[in-house]
C-alpha cells in the first residue's frame, strides 16, 4: 500500500524545560484487538464528516457491513442498503490519493488493508 | 457620569507611569537574574534590553482601578435593569440564546485560563513594563470571566443549556475545540504564549469574536451581553496593544527572533482561525436578526485591517502574512455553512439547539453568499423533506476528528465544495488525521505535543467518558433533557411561546 | 496584497455609542477632516487615512467639562493601527512603517 512508511523523517525538536516525550492518547494498543476505522462517503455532504467506528481488526467485512456500516448510513434517505456494498467503489484514502480496495465479504478488515485510524473511502459507482 | 473632576496634578502621565511602574523595579543582588526569571531563555528568544518595552497606555495602578470600577458600575446597572424588567422576554427569539450558551461554555472558561497565564507572565517576565501590563490583563481576564458569568446567570433562571458550563468545558466534544486551543497556549513558553494569545488571538482575531457578535447582541435585544461584550472589549484594546508591543519588541531585540516569531504567527493564526469557525456559524446562523455576515466581518476585521494594515507594518521586520492565510480567505465563502452543518447534525449531543433556517434566512444567506450558498442550500432542501417525513437528521455515530483543531472533519478541499479535506501524517508508526494543510503543518512541527491530544471520539471508544452509549455519555457530560437537539418543540421554544401568549393576555392592564 | 504607505493606510477606532461618547466622536470628526464614520448597532466606527488624533481640548469643549485622556478607555471597543502617543493632551493612532 505504501501508506505505512514514516512520512515524518525528521522531527523538529520541541523547546521545553526538561524531557518532553509523552505517548499518544489514541494509540492502537489502547483498543486491544480493535481498530479505529474512519469511513468516508466521499462526495456525499449529507454526512458532514467521515464516521469513526471501533471494530475488531479480525472482523469479517460482511459483519462490518451489516453491523456497523448499514445502521449508520441508513440515516441518509438516499442510501439503499439492499443494493449492497457493490454499489460503491472502495479505496483507502491517503491525503488526496485513492488506493483501490477490492471487497471480499469473507476477508477481515485488516486483510482488506484497513489500519488503525486509516480512512476507508467509498463513492457511488459511476 | 460619576467621575469627579480631576484635581490639579503635579506629574504628567508619562512621569506618573515612570514613577509608579518602571521605578518600582530593581536589579536583583541576592540571586542572578537567570534564577529570578528562569523561563525566559529556553524558547530561544533573545532579549538584550527589557527597558525598551513600550506601554503606550501609560497605565498606572490608580488609574487602572478607577476606570475598571467605573466600567463595572455601568455594566451592573444594565444587568439590574434588565433582570428587573424581565428583559429576557424582549429578545428577538429564544433561539438567539444558543449563541450565548456556546459563548458561556466555550469562551468564558478561556477568560479564566487567560487570567492564570497572564498572572504567571506578570511574575516571570524580566521587565517591569510587560510585567505590569500582564498584571492588568490578568485582572481584566478575571473580570471578564466574572462579568460573563453574572450576565448570563440571569438567563440560567429561564433557559436550558446554561448550567454546568465548566463541567462541560472539560468534557464535551465541541468544547474540546476551544479548550485544546487554549491548553496548547498554556503549555507553551511565555513568549510563545504572548504571540499565541496576546498577538495572534487578541490583535488578529478577537475583533471577529467580539465586535460584530456584540453588535449582534444589541440588535437582538440582549443589552446585558452587548454591555459586557463592549466592556470587556474596552480592555481588549489594551490587550491588543500588549500583543502588538510584544511582537514589535521581540522583532526589534534580535533578528534571530524573527524566524521563531514567524513560525508562531503561522501556527497561531491557523489555530485561532479554526476556533473562529464557531463564531462564523454564530453570526450567519444563530442570530435571528443579522448584523453582518461572517464573510463581511472577515473582510473588514481581518483582510482590511490586518492584511491591509498591520502586516504591511510588520513587513519592515521581515515578517510576512501567516502561512495558510490564503486558505482562510478562500474559506470565508463557505466556512460558516460547513460549521453550522456540523453542529446541526450533532446537536442531539450538545447543550444548544439548532434548526433548519427559515426561508427568509436562507434567502439572506444566498444574498450574502451568491457564489457558494446555492450549493449548500440543496442540503437544506433535502433536509426539509426529511423533516416533513419525520426524520430530522441527527448522525447516528461519531465523527472523524482532526488531531490538531479537534473539529469534526467537515471542511472541504479548496476546489470542491463537497469533498472533505483528508490529510494525514505517520509518526513513529501511528497515523494521525487532519482537516487541513494548516493543521497538518502544525502537527508536523510538534508531533510529540499533538499526539497527546485528548480527542473526545477516541476517548469515548476507550471507555473514558462514562459509558459506551449516547445517553450514558450525555450524562457524563452533565447534560439534561432539553439542553440539546432540535429547537422547534424544545423546552426553551415551548416556554418562549407560552410566556409570549401570557404576555399578550395580561399585557393590557 | 498591494503595498501602501503608512500615510495612506487607514487607521481607526470602534467606539461605544452613548451620550457621553458623542462628544468624543464629534471631536474626532472635527480634528480629522478625512474621517469617515460608520454606525453599527451599539457602536460607531471611525476611520481615517494614515493618522487619527483625539485632542483633550476638543473633547472638553464639546463635553462642557474636564476630560482626561484616560477616560477614552471607557469609550473604546477596538482599534486598528498602532497607538503612537497617549499623553495628557492627545491620543494618536498611526502605523509605524
Amino acid at each position: 500500500m505504501g501508506t505505512l512508511a514514516d512520512t515524518l523523517t525528521e522531527v523538529p525538536p520541541i523547546k521545553s524545560i526538561g524531557e518532553y516525550d509523552f505517548p499518544s492518547r489514541s494509540a492502537q494498543e489502547l483498543y486491544g484487538d480493535d481498530l479505529l476505522v474512519h469511513v468516508w462517503w466521499k462526495g456525499n455532504p449529507w454526512f458532514v464528516a467521515a464516521a469513526t467506528f471501533r471494530a475488531p481488526a479480525a472482523m469479517p467485512w460482511a459483519d462490518f457491513w451489516n453491523g456497523l456500516f448499514v445502521p449508520y448510513h441508513e440515516e441518509d434517505p438516499d442510501f439503499d442498503a439492499a443494493k449492497g456494498w457493490e454499489q460503491f467503489d472502495w479505496f483507502l484514502a491517503v491525503n488526496r490519493e485513492e488506493h483501490p480496495v477490492t471487497i471480499d465479504p469473507a476477508r477481515t478488515l485488516s486483510e482488506l488493508g484497513v489500519t488503525h485510524k486509516g480512512v476507508l473511502g467509498f463513492r457511488t459507482r459511476a | 457620569m460619576t467621575i469627579a473632576p480631576k484635581a490639579a496634578r503635579k506629574l504628567t502621565m508619562k512621569q506618573r507611569y515612570s514613577a509608579l511602574t518602571r521605578d518600582l523595579d530593581w536589579e536583583p543582588s541576592y540571586v542572578p537574574a537567570e534564577e529570578l526569571f528562569p523561563y525566559t531563555r529556553f524558547e530561544g528568544i533573545k532579549i538584550h534590553d527589557w527597558s525598551k518595552w513600550e506601554d503606550p497606555f501609560r497605565l498606572t495602578v490608580d488609574a487602572y482601578a478607577k476606570y475598571q470600577a467605573e466600567k463595572d458600575k455601568r455594566l451592573y446597572a444594565v444587568l439590574d435593569g434588565f433582570a428587573q424588567s424581565q428583559g429576557h422576554l424582549s429578545l428577538t427569539d429564544a433561539s438567539y440564546l444558543n449563541a450565548m450558551k456556546l459563548f458561556l461554555q466555550g469562551v468564558t472558561p478561556l477568560e479564566y485560563q487567560a487570567h492564570r497565564n497572564f498572572a504567571y507572565l506578570s511574575r516571570h517576565l524580566n521587565g517591569p513594563g510587560p510585567r505590569f501590563a500582564s498584571l492588568c490583563q490578568s485582572l481584566d481576564e478575571m473580570r471578564h470571566a466574572q462579568t460573563e458569568i453574572h450576565t448570563l446567570s440571569n438567563y440560567n433562571k429561564y433557559y436550558s443549556g446554561f448550567h454546568d458550563y465548566l463541567h462541560m468545558h472539560d468534557r464535551v466534544w465541541y468544547l474540546s475545540v476551544p479548550k485544546s486551543f487554549f491548553d496548547d497556549a498554556l503549555s507553551a513558553g511565555p513568549f510563545e504564549f504572548l504571540i499565541a494569545i496576546g498577538f495572534s488571538f487578541e490583535y488578529l482575531l478577537t475583533n471577529l469574536l467580539f465586535v460584530p457578535f456584540m453588535s449582534g447582541a444589541s440588535f437582538n435585544g440582549d443589552l446585558p451581553t452587548m454591555t459586557f461584550g463592549f466592556s470587556a472589549q474596552s480592555d481588549e484594546s489594551r490587550h491588543m496593544t500588549l500583543g502588538l508591543e510584544a511582537i514589535k519588541f521581540l522583532l526589534e531585540q534580535d533578528e534571530d527572533n524573527v524566524p521563531i516569531v514567524q513560525h508562531w504567527i503561522d501556527k497561531w493564526f491557523w489555530r485561532g482561525y479554526r476556533v473562529t469557525a464557531l463564531v462564523a456559524q454564530m453570526l450567519d446562523y444563530m442570530l435571528p436578526r443579522k448584523v453582518m455576515s461572517w464573510k463581511e466581518a472577515f473582510e473588514l476585521y481581518f483582510e482590511q485591517q490586518m492584511l491591509g494594515g498591520l502586516f504591511q507594518d510588520l513587513a519592515f521586520y521581515g515578517i510576512r502574512p501567516p502561512r495558510d492565510v490564503e486558505k482562510a480567505i478562500q474559506e470565508k465563502d463557505y466556512i460558516s455553512h460547513q460549521a453550522y452543518w456540523i453542529l446541526y447534525q450533532f446537536s442531539h449531543a450538545a447543550a444548544f439547539t439548532t434548526s433548519v433556517p427559515s426561508d427568509e434566512h436562507l434567502d439572506w444567506l444566498e444574498e450574502q453568499y451568491p457564489d457558494t450558498f446555492p450549493t449548500y442550500r440543496k442540503l437544506w432542501d433535502k433536509e426539509r423533506k426529511n423533516v416533513e417525513n419525520g426524520g430530522r437528521h441527527f448522525v447516528r455515530g461519531l465523527p472523524q476528528l482532526c488531531q490538531v483543531c479537534q473539529i469534526p472533519m467537515g471542511f472541504t478541499e479548496a476546489d470542491d465544495p463537497f469533498i472533505q479535506c483528508q490529510r494525514e501524517t505517520i509518526f513513529e508508526g501511528e497515523r494521525y488525521n487532519f482537516c487541513s494543510d494548516g493543521c497538518k503543518n502544525i502537527f508536523d512541527h510538534e508531533p510529540v505535543k499533538f499526539r497527546q491530544s485528548w480527542l473526545p471520539v477516541h476517548q469515548i471508544y476507550q471507555g473514558n467518558c462514562g459509558a459506551a452509549d449516547l445517553p450514558g455519555v450525555l450524562q457524563w457530560y452533565g447534560m439534561q433533557p432539553g439542553d440539546g437537539g432540535e429547537y422547534l418543540g424544545s423546552v426553551d421554544h415551548e416556554n418562549w411561546l407560552a410566556w409570549h401568549d401570557m404576555a399578550e393576555t395580561t399585557g393590557g392592564n | 496584497m498591494t503595498t501602501t504607505t503608512p500615510a495612506a493606510r487607514p487607521v481607526g477606532v470602534d467606539i461605544q455609542e452613548s451620550e457621553s461618547n458623542r462628544a468624543v466622536i464629534e471631536a474626532i470628526e472635527a480634528d480629522n477632516p478625512e474621517a469617515t464614520v460608520r454606525h453599527m448597532p451599539g457602536m460607531v466606527r471611525v476611520q481615517v487615512p494614515g493618522k487619527l488624533v483625539i485632542n483633550r481640548e476638543s473633547v472638553e469643549e464639546r463635553l462642557g467639562r474636564e476630560w482626561e485622556t484616560h477616560e477614552f478607555q471607557l469609550a473604546i471597543i477596538s482599534y486598528f493601527g498602532h497607538i503612537k502617543e497617549w499623553d495628557d493632551d492627545e491620543i494618536v493612532i498611526a502605523w509605524d512603517h
